[in-house]
């Protein structure tokens, strides 16, 4: 298994240092202008916007102290949407993409079994999205200690994973389509189309009282960036990504294989 | 036939895709240490043919077996195999030697010098990245890929295309050397004169059915022969409008002194035949696998 594993990190070592380099420096410059945020007019210009459009942009109270602003800044909309977009791209390339490419039957053709496979690269695509959430974190440590302020770093790992499970379920979710349909554009389509529109509900569902049920099949409701991390909705994040990759794994060793010819 | 001595055993397989039926009960049993030449024109079933037995495609009916072995237990099947097919998709970022170091790492022990070899005989570099290599040194590295192992099965798709003449020939000397070491080979080809020269025996598929299956030495001797006779012209005409007496003998064409019969049937009557005519000379040619070919899907379009 771990050969299968360590080719696909080795192909895909670029990627993984350029996404890791720019979600780093990220999380770095956005901990290294907290001090300006803190210390200017910010509060009494953001209490002048709509509640929706301040929690898209983070409530008041996150720029005044560390832990809202990384919170805020860093875990409510960049890192995991551009995680997401990572996570999508990164299933559907070693799914689908292969697939499609017709590498999916030189590997078979092998002794590798189809859930042999779909395991070595669902543990090659956690190993990447992992290594680059992991970018946020130490960026925000380099950036905390840049501008001289502590943070529970244990808080600021819980949080890492929870974001590193919301991506993995977006990523899931094009696994998922890739399988049943073995169409990639389909995968990437569905699945980003529902990041976006699970964003929107979300942040919108204070102020619209008829999102309050189509939120309900949102990840983002169930995706705490905050301090506090709710044990049901890490279960609701976790089962939802376990029934993808199951419902999945059991379409693909079905169906025949998309091959190039 | 002992089930022992099968390589692969394909029984009752059928498959469709949507409403298309591609194969329709296909049913072959591959000997041990034979190389089997599997062919078909285009949309026959060949390649899906292959895919079932690789279980890329899985089949709607029938079953699989390699060695004995469920073609759906792919560790244990498919350590056993090699395959090559007409456009192997290999990772395009990885250079030859990393493939290959890939390829050696999903089978028990190591044949990287087995590869190196093989890179040797077949004249391709391997520190050039898959992706920069042209079609027939990729397809080179896909035949080293499906020899380095040492397999029991070759199973081969097309497998010279992109090769030229020189390579074809080292292909067919790897072959022959592969069974004589006791390997078995299932290739599917268009080249007939490849599979004349390797193959043992040979079936033949049209509309996802098989339509013959025989070995290549019953498949010439029960093939239409083709005769020429030398005579003078009065007896070239009697030959001309009498030779319907001799059941299986047909008139295929006539030049200054020479007419051109086919023959299938007992050898011996035809010989008796001919001693009552004075001829010449006489020349008896063996048919080409490619005449035999289009025999066959002659008749059976007929039928």
């Amino acid at each position: 298994m771990r050969f299968l594993i360590t080719k696909i990190i080795f192909q895909k070592r670029m990627l993984i240092f350029w996404w890791f380099l720019g979600v780093l420096l990220l999380a770095v410059f956005t901990m290294y202008f907290f001090p300006v945020f803190k210390n200017g007019n910010i509060s009494s210009s953001l209490n002048s916007l709509p509640t929706s459009l301040q929690k898209i942009i983070g409530d008041k109270a996150s720029w005044n102290t560390v832990g809202g602003y990384i919170s805020q800044q860093i875990f409510a909309l960049r890192v995991p949407i551009g995680l997401s977009v990572l996570s999508i791209y990164i299933f559907s390339n070693l799914f689908t993409g292969e697939e499609k490419k017709g590498l999916v039957e030189t590997q078979l053709s092998l002794t590798n079994g189809r859930t042999r496979i779909l395991l070595n690269k669902l543990a090659a695509s956690i190993v990447i999205i992992g290594l680059v959430t992991m970018a946020a974190c130490i960026g925000v440590i380099i950036g905390l200690k840049l501008i001289h302020y502590n943070y529970d770093y244990i808080n600021l790992l819980k949080i890492s994973l929870n974001c590193l499970l919301l991506c993995l379920d977006f990523g899931l979710v094009a696994f998922l389509i890739g399988c049943i349909s073995g169409k990639n554009g389909l995968a990437i389509g569905v699945s980003s189309a529902y990041v976006f529109i699970s964003y929107l509900i979300t942040s919108m569902v204070s102020s619209v009282s008829s999102l309050r049920i189509p939120d309900k099949f949102s990840l983002f409701h169930y995706y705490s960036n905050g301090n506090v991390l709710n044990t049901r909705d890490l279960l609701v994040l976790t089962s939802f990504g376990l029934i993808c990759l199951i419902i999945g794994m059991m379409t693909f060793n079905l169906r025949d294989i998309n091959t190039n010819s | 036939m002992d089930k022992k001595s099968n390589a692969i055993v394909i029984k009752d397989v059928y498959k469709s895709f949507g409403s298309n039926d591609v194969l329709k009960g296909i049913n072959l049993e591959i000997r041990e240490g034979e190389i089997f030449g599997f062919l078909g024109p285009n949309g026959s079933g060949k390649t899906t043919t292959i895919r079932v037995i690789l279980d890329i495609f899985r089949a709607k009916k029938g079953y699989v077996e390699i060695f004995g072995i469920s073609n759906q237990k792919i560790k244990r099947s498919h350590s056993l195999i090699g395959y090559l097919s007409s456009e192997m998709v290999m990772d395009k970022d990885l250079t030859a030697k990393q493939y290959l170091k890939f390829i050696n790492s999903r089978f028990k022990g190591n044949y990287m010098a087995n590869a190196e070899t093989l890179a040797n005989i077949l004249q391709v570099k391997l520190d050039t990245k898959i992706g920069k290599l042209s079609t027939g040194n990729k397809q080179k590295i896909g035949l080293i890929s499906a020899l380095m192992h040492k397999p029991k099965l070759l199973i081969l798709d097309e497998p010279t295309q992109g090769f030229d003449p020189l390579i074809q020939q080292v292909f067919v000397r790897l072959l022959l050397q592969y069974k004589k070491n006791g390997g078995t080979v299932f290739m599917s080809s268009h080249i007939l004169a490849e599979v004349q020269e390797l193959c043992d025996r040979v079936g033949f598929i049209k509309n996802g059915s098989i339509i013959g299956l025989k070995s290549i030495n019953e498949l010439r001797s029960s093939s239409r022969k083709k005769i020429v006779i030398s005579a003078n012209q009065k007896e070239l005409e009697k030959i001309k409008y009498q030779h319907k007496s001799l059941p299986g003998l047909h008139f295929i064409s006539e030049t200054d002194n020479r007419i051109s019969l086919g023959f299938s049937g007992d050898i011996n009557k035809l010989m008796n035949y001919l001693s009552t005519k004075n001829i010449t000379d006489i020349t008896i040619l063996e048919p080409e696998l490619d005449e035999i070919f289009l025999d066959l899907y002659q008749k059976e379009n007929i039928e």
